[in-house]
């Protein structure tokens, strides 16, 4: 593929208007009905001890296993607009809309703007990202900073701006107090940097490198702990405490959550079954009312070889380190033994929509000259977003009515 | 100024103002916890069990904050703390109000040691029964979030706050590391001041049942 100079990618041009209609879009998807949608059960486990972790130190009866960083963002948000469905939800959205932008910058980044944008479409549209970012919990959150962390140290890569280590220092603590689902991928970015550094024996480099990456992001992760800390807890208790998250995280297991568990808590299978997770899923007078997520099956089913494909493919090598950051993300998850459920592949979304961008922008690349094959393509993709845009209404509890055309396609999915 | 200089003075710059921020939030975060925790000079009070409330106004009183407290007792649920379930969300989910009232929401009277963590008064909790309640009960301890672990109930937390129930045989295995409050069921362990050599709390609530 035709290697481009990568400019500023938030400087203004023939992409920019294209980039706003996209970003319009994403907000629309996300911003309607959001206030009328049914609240669901693990919005009910965030919201509910929210504020009583800020005034008390209390973490939460059901999720104390997950660092509190995800209350932050929710309690800001509640403090400024009220206590009210639409302002706990709204920060969500917003990480949604700067993870799409996020996404245009990475594929930009790597394979120009055509590709930027084709990304920024699939992630703005792509049914499971746009469920869970809706949702007043932590997925859209930590898919942005994984977005953002993976940005500044490619970013940083190639300007070498010192700064930008500050800034991956900060995403990377808030990216851990959010989810502990973020820690591949600051191993990633750690490793990947630290490589670079101790080959080119940089000494004030790999300075600020410890600094920015291992004491800094420690210190804003334990600082999420400060309520908790209020109540007379000591650094030893901390660190025994962490023990015990580690432990109770690992130690879910089906027994616990009973028909909770389905297909769809099995990451194998999320890139082989079309599946999908109901938060709310009623039928009543031939009407559908649903808010759950879904796999587009048009999507995964061709991210593995896409990957393969970008991996080994010699003109594509700069998307190399992209891929190995998701396989250093996705490995953990599909070696775990206790179930996984399916909005934990929210950000796995964001790493989809940039490979299969980036594989359909070079295939186009190199059989520009077939034409059957690349309208092929084009309707291949055009069809796929249609179908995810299809699903629309079943993720957002807008009550379906076409009843029989809905289950047709219900029932190609299990949950 | 050249290049050189410049990428020189961001260098330091971006040292300087990380190495800044993470020494101030660690140093923050950890003094606070210390800070926090209030001890009392020592004297004995009689509450009965009845009046829970009251176990509370004492509490806070005498500023006795973000302490461990010990339980020898064997009364079953004044001391439990209670999973309260329409308050984790699980229930009643599609009605914001009620989620949002969860941090009101008042258990039994009685549960006066759930009633503390939830004010975060209290930060660690360890209750001993006699033996033989211990043989008799201790599987009734036993929940999803509570572990049966050796010859006690201990790991898992609730509301974040680290919860042991053994018996009092295990008592000196423990290993406190602080004087803690003391709270005693004199009719379930009438010898229960020997213990207190272990321990020497400087505060101790001595439980009446109501007759």
């Amino acid at each position: 593929m035709k290697k481009r100079k990568n400019p500023n990618p938030f400087a203004i041009n023939k992409a920019f208007p294209s980039l706003i209609l996209v970003l319009l879009l994403a907000t629309f998807l996300r911003l309607y009905f959001l206030a009328q949608q049914p609240l669901v059960c693990d919005e009910g486990l965030i919201i509910a001890p929210n504020k009583i972790y800020f005034h008390d130190g209390i973490l939460p009866f059901r999720n104390w296993h997950h660092p509190p960083f995800r209350y932050f963002f929710l309690y800001l948000s509640s403090l400024i607009l009220g206590e009210q469905a639409l302002s706990f939800r709204l920060l969500p959205v917003l990480f949604a809309v700067g993870s799409v932008l996020l996404c245009y910058c990475l594929a930009k980044h790597f394979f120009g703007e055509k590709t930027g944008l084709l990304a920024a479409l699939l992630l703005a549209t792509d049914p499971l990202h746009l469920a869970f970012s809706r949702l007043a919990f932590e997925e859209s959150q930590l898919t942005f900073l994984i977005l953002l962390a993976l940005f500044l140290t490619f970013k940083y890569q190639e300007n070498k701006n010192p700064l930008l280590l500050f800034f991956l220092g900060l995403a990377s603590g808030f990216g851990m107090g959010t989810k502990w689902l973020y820690l591949p991928v600051y191993g990633f970015t750690l490793s990947y940097l630290a490589f670079f550094v101790l080959k080119e024996r940089k000494f004030k480099v790999a300075i600020a490198l410890l600094i920015c990456l291992v004491l800094l992001p420690f210190a804003v992760y334990m600082s999420s702990f400060l309520p908790w800390f209020k109540r007379g807890y000591t650094l030893h208790d901390w660190f025994q405490f962490q023990f015990k998250m580690a432990k109770s995280i690992a130690s879910v297991n089906i027994t616990e959550y009973g028909d909770l568990i389905g297909y769809s808590s099995n990451p194998w299978l999320w890139f082989f079954r079309p599946l999908f997770f109901p938060y709310l899923f009623q039928t009543q007078n031939n009407t559908i009312n649903s808010v759950s997520g879904f796999t587009n099956p048009f999507f995964w089913l061709i991210f593995p070889p896409s990957l393969i494909f970008l991996f080994f493919s010699s003109e594509t090598k700069k998307i190399r380190p992209f891929i190995i950051a998701f396989l250093v993300f996705i490995f953990p998850l599909l070696l775990s033994t206790r179930p996984i459920y399916l909005y934990s592949a929210t950000p796995v979304t964001a790493f989809l929509s940039i490979v299969v961008a980036s594989a359909f922008s070079a295939l186009l690349n190199k059989l520009n000259k077939h034409q059957n094959f690349t309208f092929l393509l084009k309707v291949y993709i055009i069809v796929a977003i249609l179908f995810s845009l299809l699903l629309f209404p079943l993720e957002i509890g807008l009550p379906a009515n076409s009843y029989s055309f809905y289950q047709t396609i219900l029932n190609l999915y299990e949950s | 100024m050249s290049s050189k200089n410049r990428a020189e003075t961001q260098l330091l710059i971006t040292i300087l103002l990380s190495l800044f921020l993470s020494i101030a939030l660690v140093v923050a975060t950890f003094t606070t916890g210390f800070s926090n925790r209030k001890f009392y000079s020592g004297k004995t009070l009689q509450i009965s069990l009845a009046k829970g409330k009251n176990f509370i106004e004492e509490l806070e009183k005498r500023k006795v904050r973000g302490r461990k407290v010990v339980i020898f007792s064997n009364s079953l649920y004044a001391e439990i703390p209670q999973f309260i379930p329409s308050a984790d969300g699980q229930t009643n989910v599609r009605n914001l109000a009620c989620l949002l009232n969860y941090r009101t929401i008042k258990p039994a009277n009685n549960n006066f040691i759930y009633l503390a963590i939830l004010k975060g008064l209290v930060r660690e909790v360890y209750l001993f029964l006699p033996d033989e309640e211990w043989r008799r009960r201790k599987f009734d301890f036993w929940s999803p979030f509570l572990k049966l672990k050796g010859n006690s109930i201990i790991g898992n937390y609730y509301e974040g706050t680290p919860f042991t129930v053994s018996s009092i045989r295990n008592f000196y295995n423990f290993n406190f590391k602080e004087k803690p409050v003391l709270i005693v069921n004199p009719s379930a362990f009438l010898n229960w001041k020997k213990f207190l050599n272990k321990i020497q709390p400087d505060l101790i609530f001595i439980l009446e049942f109501e007759k």
